[in-house]
This record gives structure tokens, C-alpha cells and sequence, in this order.
């Protein structure tokens, strides 16, 4: 069974400009998020993708069509309404003095509490278990001001989900932090849908991490939204279409980005495994083709007494203990006649 | 302890000044259990009891807007005179000065409840007026710029008030520039019965919105996404805010610092963010330091007297640089 929580019907994102028609960023697209989805919208820069994501979180007037949130458009809604329904996390960083992590996420009751804002012990039952979810219950006592970048949008992420939304909003939350940080807020978020049967909607630059968490993919490109399942659009050819750019490729085998140099010819590398897995990669860095039958032949020997790569082809036969040798080895005939004709 | 540190300024502004009085005495006085000589009567509640009844009101007023600027603008060193909205205010009465063609005392004492009234009108329509302004420059500045052009929009207030104070006649216009100096001296008891509801109207409204002031901490686009009206709040908040700050400007002069210090005080003082707490804190801060340094000010000094403004700055200053410069501001000073 699907439920729809969120619906884009006909709607038109962009701005409008003193005494010109409003300016179209986005639309008209029609689409849906369910329950329990993670969708990660993908894109360019400047593709759009904030004025969409405002434009959905009712921040931002529609150029056109409408958003549905349980079937009620979203701009006509009373902000106390649209907040037990939505919440948003936004990149704008938030420098509140004095604020506790705890009194921060016991914002997020502020719709669901009386004019005083006092907290009742049901607010204080879901303001702990937010923290809990998204695995800032220790630093509950610590100053907001004093947080890492990490820590800051985990606790901000605990705020919104202690709004109960059915839907959450959240623009290029990973932007500032490190990989690792990035993976666990990802999983975090994808857990979270998937636990509080809520709709969750992020834009990133992460392709690949997106590619590898998100249930759904939005992929914003040239005013239009490609949705779908990641694996789908891998196939269907929507990422390369995309995010093609000079000197960058996307590899749909596995399934990720990799920067296109000037060739230096064709090499084959033979030998299964880690040790030939990063061989190939290592050759491709350097700006190798990998072919079937080419003129260098890589071959990478796992024996009891360690790893050998063995370099034949034109050059004759050569035997290494390291793949750094071996690489040294393989560039250096290579070498001169790239750089000759560059210096030409 | 900051109720008792109030009611000990309170009865110190009462007991000192060039003439001293004990403070039994004028607890006495006070109660009307005690019979003193008719000068200590005068001096007592004629002359110290409405000043002091106007640092207690004006400080509170102050304390609760300097927080109130401080939340609204997200910047740690707002106050209604950083920010030009006295000056605004004083901008206000001017205006209605020349127009009225006599100055502010004379209309007070002339036209009674009206022109007092006028007075406090004009004045939270000039305070009005600046703040529209520095709502628009918030929106494209960043903290310190915001700063800039709050002095450089009470310059301007001020030299437009010097313009116009041309066109009234020169009793009026020296009349008025005494008025130039901050002082809780001279305020009527007509006076006083104006300022003092409306200042209670004013803390009244922002206790009722400090549930939303909240939510703005976290900036106006979260608090919205919280379901704050922030249109609804801001534009009932800048209607307090008038009612605060037209006033006390419109009877005492521009008051310096006191808003500032006030509110950091209390920040300081509670550890808290939470605007149901700060509001009563920054109100009771603001009173104690009005009263406190109007007691200095009126202490028995032999050579000269002290101007309020330089009591203020000296307390208020320190205060403004230990908020800048103490090590839980480097977010702070990081945009500045």
C-alpha cells in the first residue's frame, strides 16, 4: 500500500523580479513522496533545488500549481498547522547564544504547545526520545554555540523530529561535514524515515552517497525533475545526462564519478581481487584506458610471499614488489612523448 | 536578591543627595507613619519620589527593549540607542515641536494629559520610524554594519533636529537642547502617570509574545517553519517597542547603554536563552541600574554634578567589552 503524504501537482518553482513575469527555476513537475521514503534531490549548483525545496516547505509562494500535504495545500495552511506537518532543517546556521541542545529540540514542540510554550511531560517524553533517535542524548546539556558542525545539525535534525512531521525538509545538511559524518547522517536519516513512517526529502551534492542510501532519487536537471529509483536512473542513463561535465565521466559499472584525462593509451590488467582492483583503479588515475587487449599488460601476482605486478608489452618484461614501482615504471616511457607534444 | 537590590536603590535614591535624609526616615515618609520636617517632606516626595519612580519605569522599559532588539536583530549589541531609535524618537518630538511651535515642557505644562500624550505619540512614531529603517538595512547587512547604521541614522536624527530647531525661537530651542542629556530628573507626576501604564502595556505585550521571541532565536525562517507568525510578532513587538522606548525617550532624553547592559546582565546572571525568564530579568536589571546610577549621579558631589550618560557608560562599557570579549563569544566575534 502506498500512502502519499507529499504531492507536487503542476508546480512551478522560481522567483519573481521587479516588473518582469516571475522567473521559472523549476516546473512544472508532478510528483509524489510516500511515507517512510528517504528522496535525496540531486543536481547541479544553481540548478534550483533550495528555491524547490522552499517552495515545498511553504516558505516560498509557488509560481504555479500546488503542493499537497495530506491533501492540503501547503501555502494556505496556518503555520501552526503546516508545523505538526513539516518541519525543515536549512543550511542558514544557527548562533543562538545560551541555548541548550535540549531547549533547542524542545522548540520543535512549539506547535504543539499552549502560548506559555510549557512543555508538558509527553513534550519532554518526545523531545528525549528525538535526541535519542538521532544519538545526541549526551550532549542534551551541552550550549548549541559550542557544537561542532556535526553535532550541530544532528541536534538540528532532532529539533525537526521532534515536530512529529510527516514530512521533513532538509537542504544540503551534509555540506560542511567530513565523509564519515556525512555516512552516519545519511543512515540516520534513512533509519528515521523508515522507524517514524516519515517522508524524507534532502537535497545534496553526494551522488554517490545518495545513489547508495536514498530510496528515491529526485535528479534536478534543466528545470526538470527525473525521479525514480536510484538503480533506475543508473540504468536508464538520467545521472550520466545530468552531470555530465567537462573531465568528468560517470562509471555506470560502479556506479560512480570519475575524472576523464587525456588518454595515455590502452593497458590490461590481469589478476583478480583487492590487489588488481586498485591496480585498474590506480591506472585509470594516471589516465590509462582499461581494454581488453591493449599494449601494456599489468599482470598482479598474490602469492604466499606477498603481491608482485608484472609490466609487459612494448617495453619488454619487468617484475615489481610495489605497486608504487610499478606505476613509476609504466609512466615513465609513457611519459615523454604526452609531455613532447603538450609542450608543442 | 535583584527585588532586594531594587527596594535598597529605590530607598538609597531617596535617602541620598545633597540634602541627606535616613532611610528610616524615609520609609516613614513613605508610609506616612512618621512626621518629619515639611523640606524632608518636600524633598522626599515631591523631588526624589518621581525621579526615582521614572529610573524604576524607564530602566525596566530600557532593560526589556535592549533584549527585545537584541533577539529581533540577532545581534548581541542592539539597544534602543546603538540603533538610533532614540534619536528616532527624539527625531519624533522635534517634529511635533516645530509644528506645535512650542517645546516640549511648554506643551506638557500647557496642554496637560494631550500634550503629554502628543509628546509620548511622537516620540514612538520617531522610534517607529527608525526601527522600519533598520528592519529593511537588517535584512542586507551583517551584525556590525547593522551597528554602523544605527550611529550614522541617529546622526542623521540629530542633525535634522538641530535643522529644525531653527524655526522655533531660542527659549524653546535651549529649552530643548537640555534635554539632550539623558536624565530622570524633572519628570511630572502627569508625566509619570503616562509613562508608567504604558511601559507595564509594553512589557505586558512581550511577555505575551516571548513564547514566539523563542522561536525567533533561531532565526525568522525556523521560526516560521515552528509555526510562529513572524509578520504578526514582529510587527507586535516594533508596536512594544514604541511604547517602551517613545516614552521614556520622550520625558528622560536618550538613555545610553542601559538596554544593553541590562539584558546582558540578566543573560549572564540566569545562563538562560528562554524569554520568559529574560524579559522579567532584563526588566528588573534595567530598573536596578537606572536606579543605581541615578543615586550616583546624585550623590552629594562637590565640584560638579555627573551627567547620567557618563554613569551609564562607565558600568556599561565594561559590560559591552566582557560580552565581546570573553572566550564563549568567538561565534560572535567571528562575524564581526
Amino acid at each position: 500500500m502506498q500512502t502519499h503524504v507529499l504531492a507536487l501537482e503542476h508546480l512551478g518553482a522560481g522567483y519573481a523580479v521587479p516588473r518582469q513575469p516571475a522567473r521559472r527555476v523549476v516546473g512544472p513537475v508532478d510528483l509524489t513522496l510516500r511515507a517512510g521514503e528517504l528522496a535525496c534531490l540531486l543536481g547541479p549548483n544553481g540548478a534550483g533545488k533550495s528555491t524547490l525545496l522552499r517552495t515545498l516547505a511553504g516558505m516560498q509562494a509557488p509560481i504555479e500549481g500546488m503542493v499537497r500535504l495530506r491533501g492540503e495545500n501547503v501555502h494556505t495552511l496556518a503555520p501552526r498547522d503546516l508545523a505538526r506537518q513539516l518541519s525543515v532543517v536549512l543550511t542558514e546556521r544557527v548562533t543562538a547564544g545560551l541555548l541548550t541542545v535540549y531547549e533547542l529540540v524542545a522548540l520543535g514542540r512549539h506547535p504543539y504547545t499552549d502560548w506559555t510554550g510549557r512543555l508538558r511531560d509527553t513534550d519532554h517524553a518526545i523531545v528525549e526520545r528525538a535526541l535519542r533517535s538521532v544519538g545526541a542524548d549526551t550532549l542534551a546539556h551541552r550550549l548549541v554555540a559550542e557544537l561542532s558542525d556535526g553535532e550541530r545539525q544532528k541536534c538540528m535534525v532532532a529539533r525537526a523530529l521532534a515536530q512529529e512531521p510527516s514530512v521533513m525538509i532538509l537542504d544540503e545538511i551534509t555540506a560542511f561535514l567530513d565523509l564519515p559524518r556525512r555516512v552516519e547522517v545519511m543512515r540516520t536519516l534513512a533509519r528515521l524515515a523508515h522507524e517514524h513512517a516519515c517522508a524524507i526529502l534532502l537535497s545534496t551534492h553526494d551522488l554517490e552517497l545518495a545513489l547508495h542510501t536514498a530510496d528515491t532519487l529526485w535528479v534536478l536537471h534543466e528545470g526538470r525533475i527525473l525521479a525514480g529509483p536510484p538503480e533506475a536512473l543508473v540504468l536508464d542513463g538520467t545521472f550520466e545526462a545530468a552531470f555530465a561535465a567537462d573531465g568528468l565521466e560517470f562509471d555506470r559499472h560502479r556506479g560512480a564519478f570519475r575524472s576523464r584525462q587525456r588518454g595515455h593509451g590502452q593497458v590490461t590488467v590481469f589478476g583478480d581481487g583487492l590487489e588488481a582492483r586498485w591496480t585498474r583503479s590506480a591506472m585509470e588515475r594516471l589516465g590509462f584506458e582499461l581494454a581488453p587487449d591493449a599494449e601494456h599488460r599489468v599482470t598482479v601476482m598474490v602469492t604466499g610471499s606477498g603481491t608482485a605486478w608484472q609490466l609487459g608489452g612494448r617495453f619488454g618484461l619487468a617484475q615489481f614488489t610495489s605497486l608504487d614501482a610499478c606505476l613509476s615504471a609504466l609512466q615513465r616511457p609513457a611519459a615523454p612523448p604526452d609531455d613532447a607534444s603538450s609542450l608543442l | 536578591m535583584a527585588a532586594l537590590a531594587m527596594l535598597a536603590a529605590f530607598l538609597l535614591e531617596l535617602a541620598l543627595g545633597p540634602v541627606r535624609i535616613p532611610v528610616s526616615r524615609v520609609v516613614g515618609l513613605l508610609i506616612g507613619t512618621t512626621t518629619s520636617p515639611d523640606t524632608w517632606h518636600d524633598i522626599v516626595l515631591a523631588f526624589r519620589l518621581p525621579r526615582a519612580l521614572n529610573a524604576l519605569v524607564s530602566g525596566a522599559a530600557l532593560g526589556a527593549s535592549g533584549l527585545l532588539l537584541q533577539t529581533l536583530f540577532r545581534n548581541p549589541l542592539a539597544d534602543p540607542f546603538v540603533l538610533g531609535i532614540m534619536h528616532g524618537a527624539r527625531l519624533g518630538v522635534a517634529v511635533l515641536v516645530v509644528v506645535m511651535g512650542v517645546a516640549a515642557s511648554a506643551l506638557t505644562s500647557r496642554l496637560g494629559d494631550a500634550g503629554v500624550l502628543a509628546t509620548s505619540l511622537a516620540a514612538g512614531a520617531g522610534a517607529l520610524g527608525v526601527l522600519l529603517v533598520m528592519l529593511a538595512l537588517a535584512r542586507r547587512v551583517n551584525t556590525v554594519t547593522l551597528l554602523i547604521s544605527g550611529l550614522l541614522i541617529g546622526y542623521v536624527c540629530m542633525g535634522l533636529i538641530s535643522v529644525l530647531l531653527h524655526f522655533v525661537d531660542e527659549v524653546q530651542a535651549r529649552a530643548f537642547e537640555q534635554w539632550e542629556n539623558g536624565s530622570f530628573d524633572g519628570v511630572t507626576r502627569l508625566q509619570l502617570l503616562w509613562l508608567t501604564p504604558m511601559t507595564v502595556a509594553g512589557l505586558t505585550m512581550l511577555m505575551a509574545l516571548s513564547k514566539a521571541l523563542n522561536g525567533l532565536l533561531l532565526g525568522e525562517q525556523y521560526a516560521g517553519s515552528l509555526g510562529v507568525h513572524v509578520g504578526r510578532t514582529k510587527a507586535l513587538a516594533f508596536g512594544a517597542l514604541a511604547l517602551l522606548v517613545g516614552p521614556v525617550t520622550a520625558f528622560s532624553g536618550p538613555v545610553p547603554f542601559l538596554g544593553l547592559v541590562a539584558a546582558h546582565v540578566a543573560r549572564g546572571g540566569l545562563a538562560t536563552a528562554d524569554h520568559r525568564l529574560l524579559l522579567p530579568a532584563s526588566a528588573l536589571a534595567g530598573a536596578v541600574l537606572g536606579l543605581a546610577a541615578d543615586v550616583v549621579v546624585h550623590l552629594p558631589w562637590n565640584r560638579h554634578f555627573l551627567h547620567l550618560d557618563a554613569v551609564i557608560g562607565i558600568i556599561g562599557a565594561p559590560v559591552a567589552l566582557w560580552v565581546l570579549l570573553r572566550p564563549s563569544s568567538r561565534h560572535l566575534r567571528s562575524t564581526l
